[in-house]
This record gives C-alpha cells, sequence and structure tokens, in this order.
C-alpha cells in the first residue's frame, strides 16, 4: 500500500494501519536511532511516545507522502532534545559544547561477501573524517534510500546543503579508502554478459 | 591522483538517484538505462566500477535488539483503540439508505458468485465515506465519496482497467498499461500516481507523479500530463492547464481539503452535502455566487464557517440538517 494511502487510512482512525506503519518501519527507526545513542531504553521511550502521539493526533497530523521521512523527523527531534537534557545534569560543571552525534563504528559496517577487499577498519577510519552531518546525510542516503528532497525534511535543511553534505562526504571517503574494484568487476561483467 | 574531471565523473554517479537505486537493488531497478549508459561508456569502466564499489560499499549492518512485540504491546495499552469508524458512517446515514445498502450488497454479491458471470468487482461509497481498494497487482485507489469503480477480477492480468463514476486517486504498480475509463473519457497510464474527478460533465484528471495521457470521448483528443499538470473540460474541449512558472496543480481531497476557485455555491454546497452526509438548506437566489476558498473534511463546524463567513451568510445545525441564512 502506498505512503500516502496508508497514512490518510491513519488519519481517519484505521488501528490497523498504524499497526502496518510500526511493522514496516520500527527496525529501520531503530537503526537510525542507534545512531544517535546506544541507551536502548530511551529509545524504547522514544519509540513508544512517537506512536502513541501521532494515533492521538491522528486528526491534526500533516499529511505526508514519505511515512519514513516523517517518523525519522519526529524522533529525531525528539531523541536530540532528551539526549542533551541528561547530558546537561551529566555534565553540568562541564562546559564542552552539547552537540549531536551521529556514529558509525567498525560494527555497524556491512561488508558484503564479494566486497571482502574493501576494509571494514579502513571504512570506519574513513568515516570518522566525516562531520556528524555528512555522516547522518549519507547513513539516510545509502541505508535508508532515501530521497534528496526527504534528507531535507529530516534534517531540516535545504536542498544544497543536503547535496553538499552528501557530495563532500562522499569526496572524502574516496580520499580515505583505497578501493579493490576488481572483484565487484568481474561480477559485473558475469551479471551482464552470462 | 586522479584529475578533477574523473572525480566529478565518480561523484556525480554515486550521488545519482537513479543510480543508487539501480545498485542497491541488484542491477534490477532501471537496468536499461544503465545498461545503455555503460554501452556508451566502455571507455570509463574503472570509474563506472569504482562508483559502483563504493555505493555497495555503504550499507550498514541492521542492529536490532528491541522486542518489537513488547513494545507494540505497550504502545496499544497506551492507546484506545476504538472500535472502526465504520460504526459511525452507518449511523450517520438514514434507515432506508441501510436497507439499500443491504440489498445492493447482497444483489452484488449474487452477482458475484453467480457461476460462469464475469468475475466483476464492484466497489461503490457512500456520503461522507471513503474507501481504500488494493487491486490484485499491489495497485490502490483511494474512493471518493459517493462513486463507485468496476474491475474484473478474472482479466485483470491480462488488462487493467477500471471503470470509474465520481472521484478517486489512483496510486498505480509498475507494469503493462493501466486505464480508467469514465463516461467522458479515458485516462491511461504505466506506473504512477493520479486523481480522477468524473462527475457529471466535469473531467478533471491532475497528474502527481510519472505520466498520464489523458482522452476525453466527446472531442476523441488526448493530452498527455507531466507532473503537477492537470486537464479539464473547457467548453466541450480537453484543455491542459501545465504546472509552469511554479504553479502546480495539487491533489487536495487525498489530505482531506477541498479547494475551490471561482465556483458556483451550489457546486460547494453538493460537495459539502456529500463529504459531510448532510443536507443543506440554501437561501434562495445565491445559487449563483462565486465562491473562492476551501474547507476541511473532518469538522463540519469549521467547514460551514469558512464557506459561509466570506458569502456573508450565517449557519445552524440541526442533526443531519443544515440551514443557512442571510445575516
Amino acid at each position: 500500500m502506498s505512503d500516502e494511502i496508508l497514512w490518510s487510512k491513519l488519519k481517519q482512525g484505521d488501528a490497523k494501519a498504524l499497526r502496518e506503519i510500526y511493522d514496516l518501519h520500527i527496525c529501520d527507526l531503530e537503526n537510525y536511532c542507534k545512531k544517535f545513542t546506544k541507551d536502548i531504553e530511551l529509545i524504547e521511550d522514544v519509540l513508544h511516545d512517537m506512536f502513541v502521539n501521532i494515533w492521538q493526533k491522528r486528526d491534526t497530523i500533516g499529511h505526508t507522502d514519505s511515512i519514513m521521512s516523517y517518523l525519522c523527523v519526529s524522533i529525531r527531534r525528539d531523541l536530540i532534545k532528551r539526549i542533551n537534557k541528561s547530558a546537561l545534569i551529566i555534565s553540568l560543571e562541564n562546559t564542552e559544547k552539547l552537540d549531536t552525534n551521529f556514529s558509525i563504528s567498525a560494527e555497524d559496517i556491512l561488508i558484503q561477501e564479494e566486497n571482502s577487499k574493501i576494509d571494514k577498519i579502513k571504512l570506519e577510519k574513513a568515516f570518522e573524517h566525516l562531520s556528524h552531518r555528512q555522516r547522518e546525510a549519507i547513513y539516510l542516503k545509502y541505508y535508508n534510500e532515501m530521497s534528496y528532497e526527504e534528507i531535507c525534511t529530516v534534517m531540516d535543511i535545504n536542498y544544497q546543503s543536503v547535496r553538499n553534505l552528501i557530495s563532500k562526504g562522499i569526496l572524502l571517503l574516496r580520499e580515505k579508502m583505497i578501493m579493490v574494484n576488481v572483484l565487484v568487476f568481474i561480477q559485473i561483467l558475469q551479471l551482464m554478459y552470462f | 591522483m586522479e584529475n578533477k574531471d574523473t572525480h566529478n565523473f565518480i561523484n556525480n554517479l554515486v550521488e545519482d538517484e537513479s543510480f543508487i537505486s539501480w545498485v542497491k537493488s541488484d542491477f534490477t531497478e532501471d537496468d536499461d538505462i544503465w545498461s545503455q549508459y555503460i554501452d556508451k561508456h566502455m571507455d570509463q569502466m574503472d570509474q563506472i566500477n569504482e562508483a559502483i564499489g563504493l555505493v555497495r560499499a555503504i550499507d550498514f549492518k541492521d542492529d536490532n535488539t528491541i522486542d518489537t512485540k513488547k513494545l507494540w504491546q505497550r504502545i496499544e495499552s497506551n492507546i484506545q483503540i476504538e472500535t472502526p469508524i465504520k460504526a459511525t458512517i452507518v449511523s450517520s446515514l438514514n434507515r432506508w439508505r441501510l436497507v439499500g445498502l443491504a440489498v445492493a450488497a447482497s444483489v452484488a454479491l449474487f452477482l458475484l458468485f453467480r457461476p460462469g458471470f464475469d468475475a466483476e468487482k464492484i466497489v461503490n461509497t457512500g456520503i461522507g465515506q471513503e474507501i481504500t481498494e488494493t487491486l490484485p497487482d499491489g495497485s490502490d485507489i483511494l474512493i471518493n465519496a459517493d462513486s463507485k469503480i468496476t474491475y474484473d477480477t478474472k482479466k485483470w492480468d491480462a488488462e487493467r482497467n477500471v471503470t470509474l463514476e465520481g472521484v478517486a486517486f489512483f496510486k498505480v504498480q509498475k507494469g503493462s498499461k493501466f486505464t480508467v475509463q469514465t463516461s467522458q473519457g479515458r485516462v491511461e497510464v504505466l506506473g504512477t500516481s493520479f486523481s480522477v474527478n468524473q462527475r457529471d460533465d466535469i473531467f478533471e484528471v491532475i497528474c502527481k507523479t510519472g505520466k498520464v495521457a489523458v482522452t476525453h470521448s466527446a472531442s476523441s483528443t488526448t493530452v498527455v500530463l507531466n507532473p503537477g499538470d492537470m486537464s479539464v473540460i473547457e467548453n466541450g474541449k480537453l484543455v491542459l492547464k501545465s504546472a509552469e512558472n511554479g504553479v502546480t496543480h495539487k491533489i487536495t481531497w487525498i489530505e482531506g481539503v477541498y479547494t475551490f476557485q471561482d465556483a458556483s455555491v451550489s457546486d460547494v454546497i453538493d460537495e459539502l452535502e456529500r463529504q459531510f452526509a448532510v443536507e443543506v438548506e440554501v437561501p434562495q437566489g445565491i445559487d449563483s455566487t462565486m465562491y473562492t476558498g476551501f474547507f476541511n473534511k473532518g469538522d463540519l463546524n469549521k467547514a460551514l464557517y469558512a464557506i459561509t463567513w466570506p458569502l456573508g451568510l450565517t449557519y445552524k445545525v440541526i442533526d443531519n440538517k443544515v440551514i443557512l441564512s442571510k445575516e
């Protein structure tokens, strides 16, 4: 079912639509949240509150034709607010600037078998050179496969900024990594000609 | 070291949305485009491969530890899931209409299961109602109030053909030609989303994504719509209102918003009656007054205010009846 129709069913009070939205996106949402914090209890609370909230406010919430980005906007705002709040309590004495982290560790990186020549550690190190925002934009683009417009909505920045974040991020990744493509090349030829 | 052009060539590919979905879908989506592209750029195969390798490499593991069943139970226990809204729809219809619906339903059932009869499926919405119908290929139709669609479930694989009376929004899965037949003309697409409004002699099509071909039967003319374009009938002719100068035509009713531009009051009242299942009494002599504005489905009082205020009218609601009067 398409996003706009599923959403309009939810807005009309169809509880099955809420369940369907939950089932479709809960895993991706959890993955996304974990890049901001490892605090599972906090993530569960934020996810719980969001789903309760969209159900209770279904009459007044806006319309969307990309449910995943709608949910990401809401979860991101809430998560960052709560992370900063708890950080504030812990580090009251600390003058360190409160910022949102978007971390990608070696364990997060999926290395497909045929790609095993690409060093996991190398890729992780390369990600370290990226800013948090570059990392987040790249994550949404290549993992969640969001459109540039959807990323604008989620990160609340304009189109050109998203293009720049991704473009510069990709350049940096490439500079920091030496790609081994021979294996991929052979695979493509096989796919195309055999 | 690579020169700047090579650098840009690879980056352009890696950032291209169609290229990303081609690689991420294991070279199935948009494959015809990219196979052709590779044939044309054989000399740059190394760079293309680097781009492919990079898009494939940027992938992350699923890291799921939350017990999703338990979390759902927690959510469910904190919201009151009410009985389906169908109950309220039924109560807003009068008893005779209910009997009529029951009769219609049994006739439909009889027709549907009569042996040897075409597997024709009819979906009919009452006033104030909106229904989603999922077709055998996964395409969706959101059917507005007081509308009807018909299609043949048996012949569906051979031809995707839907007959429409009224207003509906279509989200069509990619595949063979998909045709919407109305009394005024037909709409043909491959895979896209669009809205069709065919009530009385209105025949209005708005394209949201993809490409849509609209054919008007009476004048046997065809126009092709791109996203944001709209086609209407003006003086018996099919007219294309394209989305130029930043003005795109939007399908607002699927968001519950009904907009009007220089519409007669009687048209606005008709729509209101259809969406809220009410009867409206209008004072004499204002039927042909023009109205520009909108109302939202959901709250009858707000909608009535939005309509009556600019016209200098007041309203009173008594059960399913609305009485408008001059101030």
